[in-house]
This record gives C-alpha cells, structure tokens and sequence, in this order.
C-alpha cells in the first residue's frame, strides 16, 4: 500500500500536460529515487572498499547507498571480513542493515565418496557459526568438477546433505551459478559439451544432453536446496534467464543482479523482465553484484546500481 | 507530426485514471500505446520468416507491413536462379528479383539491404591474394538485381576461416576490395558478426582462443595482446569501403556489451540487428532502450529485426509481436 500512496501523492503534483510532454519529447520520465524498497547488496562488489577504513565504515555506507539487506561473502574457519560473525552482525545491526544470506564454499573441489565426510564437517562448522549471523540462507557460489551427467548427480546428493545440515538450524542452503552451469554433461561423458556450443543435435533416438544446473536442480531436495539465479552469468552461458525463473519458479528463489558493471548501463540485461518474473512467484531476496572488485571505485558503482534500482517502477 | 496526432488522438481515448494505472503496475504509460504501423521505420531481416515468405507471398509482406515493417534486408538471393528459390530442391518455384522487389513496393516496403556470402569458394578456404579474384567475380554476378531492388547495401554475414592475426587481415583486405566493387555500383558493403567475431587471435597463432576463456596475463609478457577478429576486420578495413551491421543478441551471446562496441566505433557500425531469444523484448537479456538511444545518437538509423527458429511455423506471429514491442517503445523512431 506504500506504494501505492507514493505514487498517487506523486501523480498529484504532475500535470496531465506534464506526463504527456515525456511521452511526446520519447524521453523516459525523470528518475525519481524512492525510498522503502527492500534492496540486497552481495559485499563482494566492494572488495577491499568495504574495510577501507574499517568494516563498520563501510557498512554504514552501504546502508547510505541505500541498500537494506546484505549478502555476504568471504567465510573463513568462523570470521568473515576478518572479523567474528558476532561481531559482523553487531556493525550490521548497528548500520541498519540485515544480513540475510551468505555465500561459502566448502575447501575443495572434487567431490566423492571418500571425502563426503569432510565435507559435511565444514557445513556443519559452518552452520554454527551461521547461526550467530541471523542469516537465512547459505549459499554456494563455487562449481565442483563435474564432467559426466554422474558426477553432477553426486554434487546433488552432497548439497542435498549440506541442506539438510543447515535446515537443522533453520538455515535454508542454497547454490548460486556462473556461466558454466551451462554446458551439457553426457551420461557417461567425459568432459562437458560447453555451452558456446549451440548446435549440437544429439544423435537419433538421443536425448539432449542435460545442463549442469539442469541436472543440479533436478537432483536436489526442493525442502533441502534452493537456487539463486546470476541472470548476468546465465545471459553469458548464452540463456535466458526469464526462462530459467518461470520454468523453475519454486526452485529458484534468489537472485543475484548484475550486469556488465553498472546496472542498467549496458546492451546486455532486461532487468524489468526480470524483476516482475520473479516478483510474479512470491520471492523477495536479490543482491546487486559488481565485478571488478579491485577498481577502487565500487563504492560509486554500487551507490550508481542503487539509485538505479530505487528509481525503477519495476523493483518494488 | 503523424506520431503527434496518433498519439493524442489515442490518449483521449484515455482517463488520467487509466494512465496511473499504468504507471502504478509499472508500465510507463505512453509505451503500451503502440504508435500506428507506418509511423516509425522498422526494418526486417527477412531470414527470420523461413519458407513461411513464400506461402503466398504477397499476402504475407500485406500483414508485415501493416504490423509496421517499413524495410527490409534480404537473404537468400541467388545468383544461380536471379532471384529466390520458394522451397528446397532443384524444382523448387523460383521468384525472380524484379518479380519479389514489385511485391515488396506494392506492399509499401523498401529493401534496403541484403546478406549475401560468396557461394563459389571451397568449404573453409581462407579469404587471402589467392581466392580474392574468385570473390570478386561472385560479387559481380549479384550487382545487377541488387540495383533492381534498389539496395542501399549489401552485408557478407558469414565469417571466413580465421586461426589468427594474419588471417583475419587477409580477410579485411578482401573485404576492402568487394566494398571498392561494389561502392562503384552505388551499393555500400558491411559485415556481420555471430559470437566467433568475439573470439581472439595472436600474429602466427594456429588456433583462435574462444571467447569465454580468460587469459591472464603475467605482468612483463611482452607477447602480442591477443584481439578479437571483429576489432581487427574493423580497424583494418576502409571506413569508405566497408562498414559493419552488428547483431546485438550475437555480440551479447560473444560475451561482450554491444553498447561498448556501438560507443567505441560509433563511425564503423551503421546498421544493427535487433536479435533477442525470440520475440523482441520478451526475455531477460538485451537493454533495447540503451542500444536504440546509442544508435540513433551515434546518427544512424537502420536496423533490422531477426528471429531465430525458422521452422517453427510462427515467425510471421513472432515478426508481428515483435513489430508491436517496438511499435509502442518511445526509444524506437
């Protein structure tokens, strides 16, 4: 209902003359940056920014950006950022920002029988120190080797029992993608068919090969695993992420935005496709991600992505 | 002034009421009225209808341009046969050139260009001094007809093989001759790219590096940095002789930012394809709004329409659809 009084007591105060003056000069209507929107920000857009002078600094301006919510990245053995979670979630609290997810991953990246164990152990030293964060979701951002269809189907079962770990303690676990989540794996291959690839044609009577997040998607647990769609890296596997959100509307349940840099400043991204799909099947959470960490002016493009996303109708 | 009266002309139809509406859904309001089919110059690849053009051709170019197409750019064309095979096969129904360009303007459409790739090379030759005469000579057998349709250009979209820096500059110097040729006919001569234009090359390299690998550079590697074969056919070829079409959707699907291309070349790409998944607008991927406004800025103003899947039986529809989307977006004149 807030936004729709702030849009009523905004209509007010323009002429009917003014809004067709936009339509008739085909200039978009100035940007108006409006305040209440829940936005997410993924902490590793900032890179070294963020604890420059300190951590408690930069999370306050991440809040004056006008973020609400935070993923975070960088968990190591009980810190994050180099700080206790207890103490990261005191500077978030006190910087008005909510902690909602977490991105982790565990310390290798070929999974099998014999480490299944291990592997298990850092999710569940991982999930009590979690715990202490408040966080909802734990998300892994990083692709285990996965070169036949068999392998990813194992990667499935692993998260299926990192989600069941984290589930105990009420946190939901979750798995994020890049662009090669989308090559194909064959049932008994060995190695993937990538995703560049565009014309394959199984042969007759075959079918076609699955993708890896397919495959992931498919094998997990919808009560254990979740899936946080990357539109910019699913746009760079060559597919459409619309596609991806409508056809698994109840699996894929957090976004990660992102775009060439700033968003909304390429050829690349229809983020108001985006946004109303995936608004459209009840989800919330998204974090803006900017890539080129080290460039010493992440603080302006994150704040730039923020005035973009609290000035577009379509972000509620 | 047509836009202007249309537009007022529908909006008395409308009350504020209606109009907050909009907004209040997030729409902007004006955009969801398309203005009418005629007013803006919309262009399309006629690739994209499959043999569907040839059902009855006539009545389908009738609803292409009362959904709003305005011109067209070409493919198929046929030297062989001076005109297009309507089917496939060597007893295929042809329709010469002159009979297709007559159809086209009582439509109401103009053809203002058409892809065309020399046919008469064998599969993978190089593009280099010694197939360079044998390309001329494919190029003067379609010069005749394209005056006929009344071109003003023709754009090669295939890519030539490439393994690297050298071959991708043989090709340019190739390019620059055709674009000579056929700019003493009046008909100016582009390329096109896919996703391999974005792959990279190295002087002496034997193989291209694909354009999702990355490569890190030590620091103190003096070897070449490697470039991708669309900056090297750009800055190796006559800006008098040869311009470039690029394919948003194809540039995206390479991994780069089209509107990065469309600002650092702004002199060289004149002509775009407007590409998306399927339907224009309808997916995820592709700002349209930031790459007509960089188009247009950079002073040009053809672009075509293609969409992919040609035998689905539905590429009229999907013009169509399309033609409405832009149609009704105030950043497409």
């Amino acid at each position: 209902m807030t936004n729709r009084r702030d849009f009523l007591k905004r209509a007010s105060a323009l002429s009917l003359g003014a809004l067709f003056m936009d339509s008739l000069t085909s200039k978009a209507a100035p940007r108006e940056v409006k305040a209440n929107k829940m936005i997410g920000l993924q902490t590793y857009s900032l890179g070294p920014e963020l604890t420059q002078p300190d951590l408690a600094t930069g999370l306050k301006k991440i809040k004056e950006c006008g973020y609400t919510n935070l993923e975070l990245a960088g968990y190591n053995n009980g810190k994050v950022a180099g700080v206790t979670m207890a103490e990261y979630k005191k500077m978030a609290d006190d910087a008005g920002l909510t902690i909602i997810s977490s991105h982790l991953n565990p310390p290798t990246r070929d999974y099998s029988l014999s480490n299944f164990e291990e592997i298990k152990d850092f999710w569940k030293k991982a999930t009590e120190d979690h715990q202490k964060l408040g966080v909802k979701y734990m998300v892994q951002p990083g692709l285990p080797n996965c070169n036949s269809e068999a392998d990813a189907k194992f990667v499935g079962d692993v998260f299926n029992a990192a989600g069941e770990i984290t589930k105990s303690a009420g946190i939901q676990f979750g798995y994020h993608n890049h662009n090669y989540e989308f090559n194909r794996l064959f049932p008994g291959g060995k190695e993937p068919l990538s995703f560049a690839i565009r014309n394959y044609r199984p042969a007759e009577g075959q079918p076609m090969p699955k993708t890896v997040e397919e495959i992931f998607i498919e094998s997990t647990d919808p009560s254990k695993v979740i899936f946080e769609l990357d539109v910019y890296w699913t746009v760079m596997g060559g597919q459409d992420p619309v596609e991806w959100i409508n056809k698994y509307a109840d699996r894929i349940q957090m976004l990660h935005i992102k775009d060439r840099l700033v968003l909304g400043a390429s050829g690349m991204m229809n983020f108001k496709n985006i946004f109303n799909a995936f608004y459209s099947h009840g989800h919330k959470y998204f974090f803006v991600e900017i890539e080129d960490t080290r460039s010493g002016k992440q603080f302006g493009r994150v704040k730039e992505s923020a005035d973009f996303l609290l000035s577009s109708d379509f972000v509620k | 002034m047509a836009n202007r009266r249309d537009f007022l002309k529908g909006a008395s139809l409308l009350t504020l009421g209606t109009l907050a509406a909009c907004n209040a859904n997030g729409g902007a309001a004006a955009a969801n009225q398309p203005a009418a089919p005629g007013s803006k110059h919309i262009g399309l690849q006629t690739y994209t209808l499959g043999g569907e053009l040839y059902n009855n051709t006539p009545e389908v170019l009738k609803k292409l341009a009362d959904g709003g197409y305005t011109h067209f750019e070409l493919a198929g064309y046929n030297p062989q046969v001076r005109g297009f095979r309507a089917g496939f096969g060597q007893d295929a129904a042809t329709i010469p050139a002159a009979d297709f360009k007559k159809m086209c303007s009582d439509a109401g459409i103009a053809i203002t260009c058409s892809h065309l790739t020399p046919n008469n090379l064998e599969r993978g030759a190089k593009y280099d001094a010694s197939t360079k005469d044998a390309i001329l000579e494919y190029w003067k057998t379609v010069i005749e007809d394209h005056k006929t349709f009344g071109v003003e250009a023709i754009v090669q979209p295939s890519l030539p093989s490439i393994n690297n820096t050298e071959d991708a500059k043989n090709v340019a110097d190739v390019f620059n001759a055709v674009g000579e040729l056929l700019g003493q006919n009046g008909i100016a001569f582009g390329y096109h790219n896919h996703s391999n234009e974005f792959n990279k090359v190295v002087p002496g390299g034997e193989a291209v590096t694909p354009y999702y690998q990355r490569s890190f550079r030590r620091p103190g590697d003096d070897t070449p940095e490697p470039e991708t074969i669309e900056k090297i056919f750009i800055e190796n070829t006559d800006p008098s002789k040869v311009f470039f079409e690029l394919d948003c959707y194809w540039t995206v699907m390479g991994q780069q930012d089209p509107l990065t291309w469309l600002k650092q070349y702004p002199n060289r790409i004149k002509f775009l394809h407007v590409k998306d998944f399927m339907v224009i607008g309808a997916s995820g991927a592709m700002n349209w709004e930031n790459i007509f406004t960089q188009h247009y800025a950079n002073g040009n103003k053809h672009w075509f329409v293609e969409i992919e899947g040609t035998n689905s039986g539905h590429q009229v529809e999907y013009a169509l659809e399309s033609a409405k989307y832009l149609l009704s977006r105030d950043f497409v004149k």
